[in-house]
């Protein structure tokens, strides 16, 4: 009788565990997703001082 | 999983979310935010995860098949497809962030010669008494 509640105190565990991790994983997709916008951003406004400073240069 | 079992975790899970409220959301809020972590942190993260995907899944089969749990063996499955999930989602995270801090470095050093340059023309200026374009 033990030995099976042994089981289901890991199976609760791990349940746990994989519920901890999905929400984690949905976070960091959300976290990297920002990140990856930002960067667009960041590009968009490098191209744009880049064109102003070839402007000038001319 | 018994049933007996689910009435004594149930409401010992209920009772710790009602009593340990905060506590519960500060751990949780530390386990899953990685927003603040640095690069390394991120990477101890991804490498604890990864061992904790491979030998969870060893365990849980083991167990699995020592008491002929179907659930036990399919738990250790969903254990390893999400470790792993994780890890590669971790490792995204791990590339953009590096990338971004490179970026980041770039452009002070840019701002730092930018600087440099203005001040040794300034100086010049200065100097020579010639007036610069």
């Amino acid at each position: 009788m033990e030995t099976i509640y042994t089981v289901d105190t890991f199976n609760a565990l791990m349940l746990v565990g994989i519920l901890i991790a999905l929400v984690a994983i949905r976070q960091t997709k959300s976290l990297n997703k920002k990140l990856s916008e930002q960067k667009i951003q960041d590009q968009v406004r490098e191209d744009k001082l880049l064109n102003g400073s070839n402007r000038l240069a001319h | 999983m018994k049933i007996e079992f689910g009435m004594y975790v149930l409401p010992l899970l209920l009772w710790l979310g009602l009593v340990y409220t905060d506590t519960v959301e500060a751990v949780a809020k530390r386990l899953i935010d990685a927003s603040q972590e640095s690069i390394s942190e991120l990477e101890w993260r991804k490498e604890f995860v990864l061992h904790a995907a491979f030998y969870g899944t060893v365990i849980a089969a083991l167990l699995g098949f020592a008491h002929d749990s179907i659930i036990t063996k399919l738990i250790a499955a969903l254990w390893f497809a999400v470790g792993l999930w994780y890890s590669r989602q971790l490792t995204a995270l791990i590339s953009t962030r590096e990338e971004h801090e490179d970026k980041e470095h770039r452009r002070k050093v840019a701002g730092m010669v930018r600087s440099v340059v203005r001040s040794e023309l300034i100086a010049f200026k200065k100097t020579s008494g010639k007036t610069l374009n």
